[in-house]
């Protein structure tokens, strides 16, 4: 298996003011191969869509990258020159972004921007193929062929999300992040775009990097999931062993805290407290305070990883003592 | 938990829409005709008993939300009556007005935007209190405190000279929460509360939500777009669709037995934890909608798959009991199996 996206030691650290900084992002390393989904788990300030961001070359001014290679098909894109990277992205990366109103400009016809999207990309296409190629993606997503005339305010929620992710697929990239795709929609519309993602994946053989909160939208759409807990990968391995067998408490918390139908409804628990603040974290586990299985030792020195297969590895403490 | 939905008939229910009509009127494009109106509650009858968790389920523009706000009258129905109590709240003026409003509170979806940024968490939480003239300035200040602890914001003191950009989404909400709770209402209507936060922290506001309900015997009306949410929190629910109730009864007879193909498509929808693929479906959702939907016709008739094109064309379904308060607006669904 040829691996796409190889994430190695990365951090990120955004200058916050004066001698003030904050490391969103921890010495994370993981990676995606060709044709294969991996979705990255963290409640909000984990540092996940820093990551995707960060793959894209699309931080802000504030952020620093202080250590850490991303390889893409085996180039560090944190040492690409800005023309080979502007080149990469949406060519070959692109993204589906979290809202999909102001992903679109809403004075242009939609069908206009994702034309406009293939011609700047690849300057040897023809308008001609380009209209082409939008009107296949149209049949591809679902989207009648008229509403490509349309503003984006003329859609709805679901069908703008379509769009972008016919835009994301415009130049045929061989990876997609897609920072909370479904977010502000509905359960049905939901479950239609994740679909239409998973069924992509398969047939175009993309490989997808998801981000979201939300454990079980990962589970349904990802072979692969991360786990990441203020800035730092906490567990990653196969889909079934990360739900089945989940390694750290903190994804045994995140499993525990969503609801089913199946489950009584006393059997759901609340993680108690919330997030450390980044500043202040102490070089022991930064989910301590939140842990039920921590020891003394947990709060002075920090997790290292326990592999618990060939693909499932766990940054905890407790865990690595009971295998032991 | 003890099934309310035979609430006694010595009290009459806290909430009652009674044939509610809204329609929006269409604005007047720039060139050219007017635009049609919009119906986003057509002939809504529901009454929700005192004490109830009642939940309302439905994709956006089912009018729920619509459904919430002519409850606490921030808009008024163009047919039929909402009572609170029995009484009719369109005809309320002055103190007995002054009086529902205290009683009734909402808490909105979106705290970024429901808490202005320009007031301390104190502030926001005294103001209703400070509105309504209740008690004296000591006492006002007290019941922050104590509105605070409630919905965990502890050590409350601590947080009543934050303002809301200091605290996480999660946090806003609970102000929110203790913004409504601080008058001891009775009816308290929480549209989409969690919908703009972490799934973690959707438990959590879950958790207080129900224990406001509780302890404190009050009705709670809970607006949702997620079967899954509403069965960990409600007695009894009302599945909306375009206007519409479709399908409403005790949330656990709903779920283990749904009748219309619409509660089934929502059913269908809810993440399985990596069993996208292989669960069965019962694929009761058009992903597109039929031409020429007939007006006469049943309502959902242009996105179901099992319509029966005789019958459902033909006729509008009426509300028909499936069991006990268990009921359906759909021909095919009335006689399932």
């Amino acid at each position: 298996m040829t691996v796409l996206l190889d994430i190695k030691d990365l951090s990120v650290v955004y200058r916050t003011g004066r001698d003030c900084r904050l490391t969103a992002v921890d010495h994370v390393s993981f990676s995606l191969a060709k044709g294969q989904s991996l979705g990255l788990v963290g409640e909000s300030g984990s540092g996940k869509s820093t990551i995707g961001s960060a793959i894209l070359g699309l931080l802000p001014d504030n952020a620093d990258i202080p250590n850490g290679r991303i390889l893409f098909n085996g180039v560090d894109l944190l040492r690409t020159d800005p023309e080979t990277l502007r080149k990469t992205r949406w060519k070959e990366i692109s993204m589906i972004f979290q809202s999909a109103m102001n992903a679109l400009n809403p004075i242009q016809r939609v069908g206009d921007q994702i034309v406009e999207a293939i011609t700047v990309h690849e300057p040897e296409t023809t308008t001609a193929m380009a209209v082409q190629r939008v009107r296949d993606l149209y049949a591809q997503m679902g989207i009648p062929l008229e509403r490509l005339a349309d503003f984006p305010h003329q859609y709805s929620g679901g069908m703008r999300q379509r769009a972008i992710i016919a835009m994301a697929l415009s130049c045929r990239p061989k990876l997609i992040i897609a920072d909370e795709p479904t977010t502000a929609l509905d359960v049905i519309v939901q479950d239609q775009i994740l679909r239409t993602i998973a069924e992509l994946q398969r047939t175009l053989e993309i490989s997808i990097l998801f981000i979201s909160h939300d454990i079980a939208m990962i589970a349904d759409a990802c072979q692969y999931v991360g786990v990441l807990y203020a800035g730092q990968l906490v567990e990653i391995g196969s889909r079934a062993e990360v739900l089945n067998e989940p390694g750290h408490p903190y994804t045994r918390a995140l499993l525990g805290a969503h609801i089913t139908l199946s489950g009584d409804r006393t059997t759901l628990a609340a993680i108690p407290g919330s997030t450390p603040d980044v500043y202040t974290a102490g070089t022991g586990c930064r989910f301590v305070d939140r842990c039920v299985c921590a020891g003394e030792s947990c709060r002075l020195t920090p997790p290292q990883w326990c592999r618990l297969s060939e693909t499932h590895w766990v940054r905890c403490a407790a865990t690595l003592e009971t295998k032991l | 938990m003890p099934d309310t939905t035979s609430d006694k008939p010595s009290k009459p229910p806290a909430i009652t829409l009674a044939r509610v009509t809204r329609r929006y009127m269409g604005s007047r494009r720039l060139f050219g005709k007017a635009r049609h109106a919009i119906t986003a509650l057509d002939n809504v009858d529901l009454s929700v008993a005192p004490g109830e968790f009642f939940g309302m389920v439905g994709e956006s523009g089912s009018g729920k939300t619509t459904a919430a706000r002519l409850i606490v009258r921030l808009e008024k129905p163009d047919g039929g009556a909402v009572r609170h109590n029995g009484e009719d709240i369109a005809t309320l003026r002055g103190k007995p007005l002054s009086r529902f409003r205290q009683r009734v509170q909402m808490i909105f979806q979106d705290p970024y935007q429901s808490l202005n940024p320009y007031q301390s968490v104190q502030s926001i939480v005294i103001e209703p209190l400070n509105i309504h003239r209740r008690g004296t300035r000591t006492a006002r200040h007290a019941k922050v405190l104590e509105v605070l602890e409630q919905v965990g914001l502890t050590p409350s003191a601590a947080y009543l000279r934050r303002y809301p950009h200091q605290l996480s989404g999660g946090q806003r909400q609970r102000v929110a929460i203790a913004r409504a709770m601080v008058l001891d209402p009775n009816v308290l209507i929480a549209d989409e509360p969690t919908s703009m936060l972490d799934a973690s922290i959707a438990i959590q506001i879950y958790g207080i939500l129900s224990d406001i309900q509780k302890h404190r015997q009050i009705t709670m009306l809970f607006i949702t777009h997620s079967l899954a949410a509403a069965h960990y929190l409600c007695d009894r629910i009302a599945v909306l669709y375009r206007g519409h109730i479709v399908e409403t009864g005790p949330v656990r007879k709903v779920i283990a037995n749904p009748r219309h193909p619409y509660t089934q498509a929502l059913l269908d929808a809810l993440p399985r934890f990596g069993h996208l693929w292989s669960e069965k479906r019962f694929n009761t959702l058009r992903t597109e909608e039929r031409p020429g939907a007939p007006p006469k016709g049943c309502p959902f008739y242009s996105r179901c798959v099992p319509a029966d094109d005789s019958v459902c064309c033909a006729q509008r379904p009426a509300m028909q009991i499936v069991q006990g308060s268990h009921g359906v607006c759909c021909f095919l669904g009335i006689n399932k199996k």
